[in-house]
């Protein structure tokens, strides 16, 4: 089956049924309109000349595309996505015989046909435009380009989650979760040592404002490693693979409804799409990072002065950071595949083990591609810095205890009776731990900085910390050291009291089946 | 020739084994009734042929395809209906339907006047531009049940279809039902309504606590359990009958246990050989006893699945 055959698509057409209902087409295009036309109105009654009035109403359109495509569309996709599955209908696409390409390309493009339509109608619209000075065809098409651009990608990741946010099956909502973590992670740590990164300008569609801010005051960047590229080809390099991951998620929730929505070799495949696209990013920067840098006095909480860029000393903590590599696989990573309820019942010989999350099993190869890949996220870093001994070491114990406390915290979780709830308590911790601390500072007016050994409670504060050391501008402190690795502690103990549970509860389910026998 | 192959099935959920290696064979054509208590592994399966569960291992092979291999051709002629009716409830009804009937490959030109005869049949001609949340919920359920079969299917799979329905629903889905199998439609049902079950499955597959119990026709199951007839007998005289009636137990070595008493009737139980029933009533009648009511019954699915399933525990 064609999945572009759309009279033949099932998923298309209940998408279409439901949103070509006359009264809701007929209420937006009125709403369309009266914007459009207001702003005409209210801009020719303190405008006399005709290309000011008229380069206002472009602005308005290009504007209304933005909205109805970015905004209602992605609300639309995440909407009709979670109705699939809180109506329980998704079973029934999923029974049915259709090829996945054609489900999935139905759901995307049914559930924001109706956006789509409008953005094509505001297209036309724009180009009669070209006829004003400023304006050319161009342009038009880049903005264009770079609107479906994002726009496919934001409706497609908002369709993926909402198909997974309301999952019912437990294991794969709390994978997704733990997957976002995992995905978040890197972001994270990212923002906090590299912050207004080209690579969310690309990632978010924000480089479509490059083409019709004329006063040019932003500047978005094409540079990638020593390459130039045009704004456009950077944004479709940064969102297209995330797109296909996203697409491959869908498919796996169509077609393996209790396995994770990502497969092991998925999510290290974006591990490894970050490390080439964020080095990319920063390697592209060096050139001019002393004048970023001297524009900039404060990077995340912490002043950086990068004095060198390559350091005799650089293949000890490439060595170091590559460690740090193998704890995260080795503590973080293995635990949202690996280690769970049932792997404790599995060694006590109660279940097999199963065939089921084989693709996302741990292998020493798997282990080796995550230290890998957790070695080089940091290796562009230390490479710039410029620091002692001492306090690179200090800094890997830091980080290190807080990648400890984390592994014990995914664990800890992993194993928890409290099922029902789990997301939420999850939630909550997360909170409680990593902002909270951060954020009572932050509304007291405090400086993080001063008060590090209270804020590293929070590996928000504590990874900052870590890294800022490595520019030696801070003495190590005891207090700060202790602190997260206290926290380790408390996540491991509580860690394993639940590891000690299941087994009990297994050692109970024996006895009354033996009973039962 | 099969056209639904199970063999070494297993589905689990965490820690829970909701099915555990069974194996089953569905002929073309036939109705099999699926039974067993609550958590017995029965919508587990169903869900595992249908596809819309992965089983942790085992093959399900369908219409000669393997599911896991040949997803797309194994489901070409499923229909599956779960329990509880999943339906989009801001679609029109014959919207549904036509979604539906695309998602299995009928053709738009073709869709008007597929979905009409599909309203007739299932009396929600009137109801066909109505939205479905104003449906009721047997009318839900008709609307699920046209779904699967407008398909054409060979294979229907459908757990717990009666309940909401009302006596006359039921009846409008049982007469749907065989229609379905007199084209040749091998269906697997389970149900909890025993009774309703035995009017018109030919084979019964037993499951308790995920495995596989007992399978085959009624009358395979009855001789591998030591089937069971059931003798009820009314007096007409029940003080001159009974004397003779309680000699003859004694003379053919029938306990006491074997007999029970509902108001006026007696219902003496036999588990040796079909023809042990009918014998005894001839030796009653030619000894002079006037009975005012007698009927010799088979156990039904209900009494197979109590006795199978009081085994089981025990």
């Amino acid at each position: 089956m064609n999945p572009l055959n759309l009279k033949n698509n099932a998923l298309f057409l209940s998408c279409w049924y439901e949103r070509s209902r006359p009264v809701q087409i007929i209420c937006f295009g009125i709403l369309i309109l009266s914007i459009m036309l207001l702003t005409f109105m209210s801009v020719s009654t303190h405008e006399t000349r005709p290309e000011v009035i008229w380069k206002s109403l472009f602005y308005v359109i290009v504007g209304l595309q933005g909205v109805v495509l970015l905004v209602q569309g992605t609300l639309f996709a995440g909407h009709m996505g979670s109705r699939e599955r809180t109506s329980e209908t998704l079973d029934f696409h999923r029974n049915s015989p259709e090829p996945i390409t054609a489900k999935v390309f139905g759901l995307i493009f049914g559930s924001t046909w109706f956006e789509w339509a409008v953005f094509f109608i505001l297209f036309v619209l724009e180009l009669p435009f070209v006829l004003l000075p400023d304006i050319n065809i161009t342009q038009i098409l880049l903005l264009n380009i770079s609107l479906i651009l994002s726009g496919i990608f934001f409706h497609t990741s908002l369709v993926t989650i909402s198909l997974l946010s309301t999952n019912k099956k437990r294991g794969s909502s709390l994978g997704a979760l733990l997957l976002f973590v995992f995905l978040g992670g890197p972001f994270f740590f990212y923002y906090l040592t590299t912050a207004s990164s080209p690579f969310f300008s690309h990632l978010f569609g924000l480089t479509a404002f490059q083409y019709i801010i004329v006063d040019k005051t932003i500047q978005f960047s094409g540079s990638f490693y020593t390459f130039e590229f045009p704004l456009i080809v950077m944004q479709a390099i940064v969102q297209i693979p995330l797109f296909l991951l996203m697409i491959n998620g869908m498919k796996r929730t169509f077609c393996m409804p209790n396995s994770p929505a990502w497969s092991k070799i998925d999510v290290l495949c974006f591990c490894g799409f970050l490390f080439f696209m964020i080095t990319g990013f920063f390697m592209a920067g060096y050139s001019n990072l002393d004048q970023i840098l001297a524009n900039r006095t404060r990077h995340g909480f912490y002043p950086y002065s990068f004095e060198g860029f390559f350091r005799q000393e650089a293949y000890l903590y490439t060595f170091l950071y590559v460690g740090i590599g193998i704890m995260i696989s080795f503590f973080c990573v293995p635990s949202y595949f690996k280690r769970s309820k049932y792997v404790v019942l599995s060694k006590k010989g109660l279940i097999k083990n199963r065939v089921m999350f084989d693709d996302g099993a741990t292998s020493l190869f798997t282990i080796i591609s995550y230290a890998f890949i957790g070695g080089m996220f940091l290796i562009p870093y230390i490479m710039t810095a410029k620091c002692s001994t001492l306090s690179g070491m200090t800094s890997f114990l830091l980080l290190s205890s807080n990648v400890v406390a984390f592994g014990g915290f995914l664990e800890f979780f992993r194993l928890g009776r409290f099922r029902n709830n789990k997301i939420f308590l999850i939630t909550t911790m997360l909170v409680w731990w990593v902002f909270i601390p951060w954020m009572v500072f932050l509304m007291l007016g405090y400086n993080v900085r001063d008060n590090i050994f209270v804020a590293s409670i929070s590996p928000l504060s504590g990874f900052s910390h870590a890294v800022s050391l490595l520019i030696d501008k801070h003495p190590a402190n005891l207090v700060v050291l202790v602190v997260p690795f206290f926290i380790a502690s408390l996540m491991w103990i509580l860690a394993r009291q639940e590891h000690s549970s299941v087994e009990r509860q297994a050692g109970f389910g024996t006895s009354e089946r033996r009973k039962d026998s | 020739m099969s056209i639904v192959e199970v063999s070494q099935l297993r589905v689990d959920y965490d820690e829970v084994t909701a099915v555990n290696d069974i194996s089953f064979n569905l002929e073309r054509g036939k109705v099999y009734g699926f039974v067993g208590p609550n958590g017995a592994g029965k919508t587990s399966t169903i869900k595992a042929l249908a596809g819309i569960l992965e089983p942790k291992q085992g093959t399900i092979i369908l219409n000669g395809y393997n599911l896991e291999i040949d997803r797309e051709k194994a489901l070409t002629h499923v229909g599956y209906m779960p329990d509880f009716p999943p339906v989009y409830e801001n679609l029109k009804v014959w919207e549904y339907l036509d979604v539906f009937a695309a998602a299995y490959g009928i053709k738009a030109e073709e869709r008007p006047n597929h979905v009409e005869k599909w309203l007739e049949k299932i009396d929600l001609s009137i109801k066909k531009d109505s939205l479905i949340k104003g449906l009721s919920r047997g009318m839900r359920q008709r609307l699920v049940l046209a779904k699967i079969l407008e398909i054409g299917p060979n294979i229907l799979l459908l757990d717990e279809p009666a309940s909401g329905l009302d006596p006359i629903a039921r009846k409008q889905m049982r007469d749907l039902l065989k229609e379905a199998s007199a084209n040749g439609a091998t269906i697997l049902i389970s149900s909890h309504i025993l009774s309703e079950l035995s009017e018109f499955v030919d084979s019964v597959i037993i499951l308790e606590k995920g495995n596989l119990v007992l399978a085959g026709t009624i009358d395979e199951i009855r001789k591998q359990i030591g089937g069971i007839q059931k003798l009820v007998i009314r007096f007409s005289k029940e003080e001159e009958g009974l004397v003779v009636f309680e000699k003859l137990l004694i003379s053919e070595g029938i306990s006491k246990e074997c007999v029970t008493r509902e108001k006026s009737k007696y219902i003496v139980h036999f588990q040796k050989s079909d023809e042990e029933a009918s014998r005894f009533l001839n030796k009653l009648i030619s000894n002079g006893v006037i009975l005012a009511e007698c009927s010799i019954k088979n156990d039904d699915i209900e009494d197979i699945f109590l006795k199978v399933g009081a085994k089981e525990v025990s």
